[in-house]
């Protein structure tokens, strides 16, 4: 089996497979009567797009490696009860990114709790009896979520 | 009284909150970033742009724009869209490298699993000129999916498969067949 990175005579590309995701029938079209030509506002478009697209490439290459491993700062009360590198704290991660991110009202909740929660987490360890309260309702919710989270 | 004074209580936490909300944030992460998911912690651009192929079990190939090792060492694919989002084209698009990576990796990334799914950025235009970023996790299909895909494919291409037309949005934005005005969409 060949190694390198030439690809072979009937080798199929990721954006022309992908395709099948978009309109089998303009595959075909393309197929038998060639791909047609852009119109000058998807020219625009395009030529837009492929700006935008590579600024963001070079973003991503020009940005050092993110925050250590486990110090993630903004989960700050689940750090403050849990630690950074609990894995209850690393579940919430998981379930802001999964569950709370994509949906507009995920992300509203997610900034009002970066708002709010820095001075909680400050001042949760001098309050007696609080760090216990909280653990127990994040012990309550890290269940809920384990529970429904598919392996 | 106790009354009163737990109304104003209550009142001046929600006016907190949505002063909160108003100013713009100081945490670098935020500005920068808000949403960025965890799991790029750590991790490091390993490929980008580079192209990859396969042969076997099918023969396959493309150019990611990015390939992150992660901190717990994966490979993790990453596809960067500025325009509307077109899930099942992304989830075929990066399946496809990720079947590359487990199958055909480069040199320097053999032995290393491939995360069973894959992250799009989207950078979209917001409100004043802004760009807004948005990270969706997108799970990866399996070699039999792909197989059943590629099959699919190489019917609709031969016109030996009925066309099914996915995306009427996608037709009226992007298709130069019939004008945008295909009988499909």
């Amino acid at each position: 089996m060949s190694r390198d990175n030439r690809p072979a005579k009937d080798s199929i590309a990721a954006t022309e497979l992908a395709k099948l995701g978009l309109c089998e029938r303009k595959l075909y079209l393309d197929r038998t009567y060639g791909q047609g030509n852009d119109t000058a506002a998807q020219s625009v478009a395009k030529t837009h797009g492929n700006f935008v697209h590579e600024q963001a490439r070079i973003a991503a290459l020009a940005a050092p490696a993110a925050a250590k491993r486990h110090h993630d700062p903004r989960c700050f009360i689940a750090t403050a009860v849990y630690g950074s590198a609990a894995p209850e704290t690393q579940l919430l991660r998981d379930w802001r990114d999964d569950v709370l991110l994509p949906s507009k009202a995920g992300r509203c909740f997610v900034r009002t709790y970066y708002a709010v929660s820095p001075p909680i987490a400050r001042v949760l360890p001098h309050v007696p009896g609080a760090v216990g309260i909280v653990r127990g309702a994040l012990n309550l919710a890290v269940a809920l979520i384990a529970r429904r989270r598919p392996e | 009284m106790a009354g009163f004074w737990l109304l104003i209580l209550v009142g001046s936490l929600l006016l907190l909150i949505v002063v909160m909300h108003k100013r713009p944030a100081s945490d670098p992460y935020l500005r920068a970033e808000l949403n960025r998911p965890s799991i790029l912690d750590g991790a490091v651009v390993v490929e980008s742009k580079t192209r990859l192929a396969m042969f076997e079990p099918f023969a396959l190939h493309g150019e990611p724009d990015i390939i992150y090792r992660t901190a717990r060492n994966s490979l993790l694919v990453r596809e960067d869209k500025t325009g509307f989002p077109q899930p099942r084209y992304e989830q075929i698009q990066m399946s496809v490298y990720a079947a590359i990576l487990r199958h055909n990796p480069p040199e320097s990334l053999r032995g290393l699993a491939v995360e069973p799914f894959g992250l799009v950025r989207y950078g979209t235009p917001g409100k004043g000129g802004k760009l807004r970023i948005r990270w969706k996790k997108v799970p990866l299909l399996t070699d039999e999916q792909l197989a059943g895909i590629i099959q699919r494919y190489r019917a609709v291409r031969r016109g030996t498969a009925p066309q099914l037309t996915q995306d009427s949005i996608y037709c009226a934005k992007k298709c130069a067949h019939f004008g945008g005005r295909c009988p499909g969409a």
